[in-house]
């Protein structure tokens, strides 16, 4: 019997030993994900595998819950060069374009990708793609460079460069009709077609600094931005254009046509501003942080999914107006603005470089 | 003595008594001589604060460190940040002109790089802007600056347009920095820079400009080490309160100021001696090895203890000092040189922690030990030979010793219950009780730095509370590991895509662990680089193939930007981590090792880790191979030493079952004090367990003899305490004593190293009250049969012969 409790007790103590001495294991973190809230998106589109956000390294990702969670798409032949635009002509059909002259194409919705064209033309970026009227897809990239495919972009010929330009062409302007067409870059670069892109007739300069987008405001209304806060308008199918007042010294990238119609408009600085009169005046929706709005997706009406070079944010719209007297400086940090919902964001910016 | 045939090793341990005795007088002057000698030698000895000794330099990783740090600039940053307290911003005459004269300050501390310095008035600090026209960027604070409205306006618009917000400027707008970076080698006078002389000059800073709004904070590796510094002068005030405690226990307990006096005395002898040894070896007190003289002031203590007892109750018995003396010696040779043997293995054990500066302590404590043996052996008794005892302790001790009679002996009867069956269930209960509830708190026990800012001084440090406040309002991050592309046959090898686009995705990955901070490598400075070329349209953030595109983001790889040095031989990627606990380290460590496992470059490879969450990866991975490694030599060997006394396997466990328990509570006791597993503690539990096991040994030692005589249990562990009772627990408290006083030092790894040490020391010999006698009732141990041979050795190391226990003989013995 006491044979039995000594034994007993000398391995109780021998076995508590070895646990309390075996390897100890702390509470596991959180698996590697892509860092959503900490890369370059430059541009956010909607197909039938969900939202679709590419960018850094040729990352194309997809959320299938309104960008609260976002997977890899699968890419045939990964060049991890930047994506620059990503654009779909039905839910299911789609093409992404990038640095090097990358092209992939989709054609189930966004979630396989397909490398159709890849480094033919040095190392030019491709900056701009839009589809034409009859069905034809148009790309325009940096030095002039301007492409034209026939076959929903399986195959891709050379086009001779807009009048002759070299300089980067950011973004080619449908309009409503499908007929006229601008082509806003460089330097203040300002083209116009009346054939879908086809052809092009120099505007009259009227700026020195770069556009980098703009769109059909309807009618003969168009409407181009740029460096530095430089925001123009015209009412005569862009043949003459007039500065709009909008004094903030941010360069502005990128814009979005909301369902009930306000322009919301996106740059540096973090800034989101919106008009609902076509630019005669402007509101501000978000500002702050070291970043620049690259893309803007609607998530229902009170709702933005923001790409950015520092990643995904989203804002929301419901409380906008108390954000609008505010004058302060254009590098206040995002984490101090409240709306932001994207936790992380604020991490990553806090960081900083 | 006379009782058994004295073996060959008393034989030996007589004639050295008898010659020590008779040539005690030349020793006696050579001793004198030489504790003059060290003495003079000890006054050389020097603080060594020595962080490079806290590398486990052996590990591939610090090998990578040490290869490359020193190419790369920020490991010795200084940040001194000013902060306003007023209405408003920064943006005031009053701030504005403090933060000058600052910058100004700054500039002139001793082995400051003074291109390095950095604030809203350097120079180098710029804003730009992209214009219709190109580029436009001028300094923050313009030359001809008048603090006017206007004036003022404009430096808050160039500081917002210069990136530095967060860098150079807090988030709020509170405060602003002067940052600096340190020579190694200070250029004025050629000399080491003087880490104390930098922090007292950036003391001096703060106590000239701060007031009227501005309170400043210091930051900084030089300004750890200057409080550091400062923190290990306070530990002379530590020995002196050990020293005076010590000394009135020691005439409590001896009721002599001459023995009391002579105690003490031997007892610093050898830390006298290890201090003058010190220099001469080239060794230096590092904030580590600074706690060895406690340790080993503690031990000689309870070493001179037994040695005065021991001669005091032959001079009692009428013999002569001498006779005395030389019995004295006889007698405690050889329990006291295995004790003390015991004790260097606990030293020597911690050993197999692959770091320097625990490899110094451990030999700083063999070395001390070893002269222990010397000073207390030897010296001792040569003195004790010419000591009369004074008659007020001779009455004392008669009177004192009937005096306690009864009650001790009656504490000791009641307590030798406990080696009966029922009470020791009781007792055995107890202890299962405590083993269970100490093996489930010990689980939450975390290997490395626990909580945030620097782990050498406690958390509510000025140094810490400086940093959390840095910390908190700017972007800046303290936890970096660096990992370092190595490449080859390349010119430039940031002009090589393959290499550049190797660091890009691995930033890329980085930025997506749990953990991580940040990420800056040249890739993605290199990126910046490139769309700012472009307007700062983010469509240009990205690197081309083509070596002529990649020149666009060249700029970023300037090595004075420290991410690479010339011509990238060797790229350096920071990763800034949210924290340096360990989870988090083993986690991001785990991560770039699955980054790095996919990678095949022709001309370049990965080599972990740098930066000091680098440091701290390698050093929790070298404490926690130690650990197991070091369990098991100390427990094999203490085994082993207790069979070769005892030839018994039940009472090896009844021994070492406690030690077993007071170790997993130990390790408890750190989880509940939130105090982790590191290079500091890691130690603490050889250490104890060392010194610990002597109870054990001490009183079942005498237990037995009991017991080989025929004697019940309970009378033979009734002796026992009696005659080793009493000296093993005033051994303890004096030894807890002597370590605990670090609980109060400003350096958290002393003070951590103190309270564990008191805990190991204390808790041990109640293990060893306790436990012992309810083990060894269940497990009912009994006399052991030793052939001759063996008893003798077993006779080795009693210290008397195993005749009645008499009155007068129930002081000796003990640690």
């Amino acid at each position: 019997m006491r044979t039995t409790l000594a034994i007993g007790i000398s391995l109780a103590v021998a076995a508590a030993g070895v646990f309390a001495f075996s390897p100890r294991h702390s509470a596991p973190l959180a698996p590697t994900r892509i860092p959503v809230d900490n890369m370059n998106i430059t541009s956010l589109h909607s197909g039938s595998a969900g939202i679709i956000a590419a960018g850094e390294l040729g990352h194309i990702l997809i959320s299938k819950d309104q960008g609260k969670s976002w997977q890899a798409a699968s890419i045939d032949n990964q060049r991890n060069a930047l994506i620059t635009r990503v654009r779909f002509s039905d839910n299911d059909h789609g093409l992404a374009i990038g640095h090097e002259g990358w092209i992939l194409k989709t054609q189930d919705g966004g979630e396989s990708w397909n490398e159709i064209s890849f480094g033919e033309f040095g190392s030019t970026p491709l900056l701009s793609l839009e589809k034409q009227a009859d069905g034809d897809w148009l790309t325009s990239g940096a030095f002039g460079y301007y492409r034209k495919s026939s076959d929903s972009g399986s195959s891709w010929q050379d086009l001779p460069p807009p009048q002759g330009l070299d300089w980067h062409l950011n973004s080619m302007i449908p309009g409503k009709d499908g007929q006229t067409w601008l082509l806003a870059g460089e330097a203040g670069t300002l083209l116009r077609s009346d054939d879908s892109g086809d052809n092009w007739q120099t505007v009259d300069p009227f700026y020195d600094g770069s556009f980098y987008g703009g769109l059909h405001l309807g009618g003969e209304r168009w409407l181009v931005y740029g460096m530095r806060g430089n925001i123009f308008r015209s009412d005569d199918n862009g043949h003459n254009w007039q500065r709009l007042n909008f004094n903030i010294p941010v360069s502005l990238f990128t814009h979005e046509v909301m369902p009930d119609g306000e322009l919301l408009l996106g740059g540096q600085g973090g800034f989101v501003i919106s008009t609902r009169n076509q630019g005669d005046s402007f509101n501000i929706i978000r500002r702050g942080g070291r970043l620049a709005i690259t893309d803007i997706h609607p998530l229902g009406l009170d709702e933005l999914l923001l790409a950015s070079d520092k990643g995904l944010l989203t804002h929301g719209l419901t409380s906008n107006s108390s954000q609008n007297s505010s004058k302060q400086n254009t590098t206040m940090d995002t984490h101090k603005n409240t709306q932001d919902a994207i936790k992380p964001t604020a991490k990553a910016e806090k960081a900083g470089v | 003595m006379n009782q058994f045939q004295p073996s060959r090793t008393q034989l030996l341990v007589d004639n050295i008594a008898h010659w020590l005795i008779s040539w005690r007088k030349p020793l006696g002057v050579m001793f004198m001589l030489l504790t003059i000698l060290l003495g003079y030698t000890a006054t050389q000895t020097r603080f060594d604060p020595g962080f490079t000794k806290l590398i486990p330099v052996e590990h591939p990783y610090m090998q990578a460190f040490m290869d490359h740090s020193a190419k790369f600039t920020g490991t010795n940053r200084i940040m001194i940040s000013l902060s306003w307290n007023g209405e408003g911003d920064i943006y005031n005459p009053e701030f504005l002109s403090r933060l000058r004269t600052a910058t100004d300050e700054v500039f002139f501390t001793p082995g400051v790089n003074r291109v390095t310095v950095r604030s809203l008035f350097s120079p180098e600090v710029r804003y730009m802007e992209v214009t219709e026209f190109g580029f436009m960027g001028d300094v923050v604070i313009p030359s001809r600056f008048t603090a006017d409205k206007e004036g003022l306006a404009q430096v808050r618009s160039n500081v917002a347009k210069s990136g530095q917000v967060g860098n150079l400027v807090a988030n709020d707008l509170k405060s602003a920095m002067v940052q600096a970076e340190l020579l190694d080698i200070n250029p004025e006078t050629g000399e080491k820079t003087d880490y104390a002389e930098v922090a007292k000059h950036l003391e001096k800073i703060r106590s000239d400009l701060s007031g009227a709004g501005v309170d400043i904070q210091i930051i900084g590796f030089a300004k750890v080490m200057g409080d550091v510094m400062d923190g290990l002068e306070t530990v002379l005030l530590f020995f002196l309160v050990a020293f005076i405690i010590t000394l009135l226990l020691l005439w409590h307990y001896s009721l002599s100021i001459k023995l009391t006096l002579l105690a003490i005395t031997v007892a610093l002898l050898p830390v006298i001696w290890l201090l003058g040894i010190l220099p001469l070896i080239g060794y230096g007190i590092d904030p580590m090895s600074v706690l060895v003289p406690f340790l080993i002031f503690s031990i000689g203590v309870s070493h001179a203890v037994q040695m005065t007892n021991a001669w005091k109750l032959d001079v009692l018995e009428n013999h002569d000092p001498e006779k005395a003396a030389a019995n004295a010696f006889r007698r405690l040779a050889i329990p006291g040189t295995v004790a003390l043997l015991a004790n260097a293995l606990g030293f020597m054990v911690i050993m197999v922690i692959d770091i320097p500066i625990v490899h110094e302590l451990g030999v700083t404590a063999c070395l001390g030990v070893a002269l222990m043996i010397m000073t207390n052996k030897m010296f001792m008794p040569i003195v004790l030979s010419h000591l009369k005892l004074e008659q007020m302790a001779l009455r004392h001790e008669k009177q004192h010793e009937q005096d306690n009679d009864n009650n001790k002996h009656n504490l000791w009867w009641k307590l030798s219950a406990l080696a009966t069956p029922g009470p020791a269930k009781i007792s055995i209960t107890v202890m299962l009780l405590l083993l269970a509830l100490g093996t489930w708190q010990s689980r939450s026990l975390l290997t490395g730095d626990v909580g945030t800012g620097v782990p050498e001084l406690r958390a509510d440090s000025r140094y810490n509370l400086d940093n959390d406040t840095i910390v908190n309002d700017y972007s800046i991050g303290m936890d970096v590991l660096s990992v370092y592309v190595e490449t080859r046959n390349r010119e430039e090898a940031c002009l090589d895509w393959e290499i550049m686009n190797a660091v890009d995705r691995f930033d890329f990955h980085m930025r997506g662990v749990d953990g991580v901070q940040s990420v800056t490598t040249t890739a993605g400075m290199a990126k910046l680089y490139v769309s700012g070329n472009n307007e700062g349209n983010p469509l240009w953030r990205t690197l081309q193939r083509s070596e002529q595109s990649l020149v666009a983001g060249s700029h970023a790889a300037h090595p004075q930007l420290g991410m690479n040095d010339n011509g990238c031989k060797t790229i350096n990627m920071m990763v800034y981590l949210e924290d340096h606990q360990d989870a988090t380290l083993k986690h991001v460590e785990g991560e770039i090792l699955n980054f790095i496992d996919n990678e095949q470059l022709t001309d370049a490879n990965f080599r972990l880790l740098g930066g000091n969450a680098g440091v701290a990866t390698a050093t929790n991975q070298a404490v926690e191979k130690a650990e197991v490694q070091m369990l098991i030599s100390i427990f094999g060997a203490i085994s082993l030493l207790c069979w070769l006394t005892f030839r018994s396997i039940k009472a090896v466990l009844c021994v070492i079952l406690p030690l077993v328990l007071v170790c997993i509570l130990c390790n408890a006791l750190m989880a509940l004090l939130g105090i982790g597993l590191k290079v500091a503690t890691l130690p603490v539990i050889a250490l104890g367990v060392g010194v610990g096991v002597d109870y054990g040994i001490y009183i079942y030692e005498r237990m037995q003899h009991a017991l080989n005589r025929g004697t019940p249990l309970r009378q033979a562990f009734y002796e026992a305490m009696q005659s080793r009772g009493t000296a093993a627990v005033f051994t303890a408290v004096t030894m807890s004593i002597g370590v605990g006083t670090w609980a109060f030092s400003a350096l958290k790894f002393q003070a951590d190293m103190g309270i564990l040490l008191a805990f190991m020391f204390l808790v041990n010999v109640l293990g060893a009250i306790f436990l012992l006698p309810a083990l060894a009732c269940i497990f009912d141990v009994g006399a052991v049969r030793l052939s001759k041979e063996k008893s003798s050795k077993s006779a080795d190391t009693s210290d008397t012969s195993a005749g009645t226990v008499t009155p007068e003989l129930a002081r000796e013995g003990g640690n």
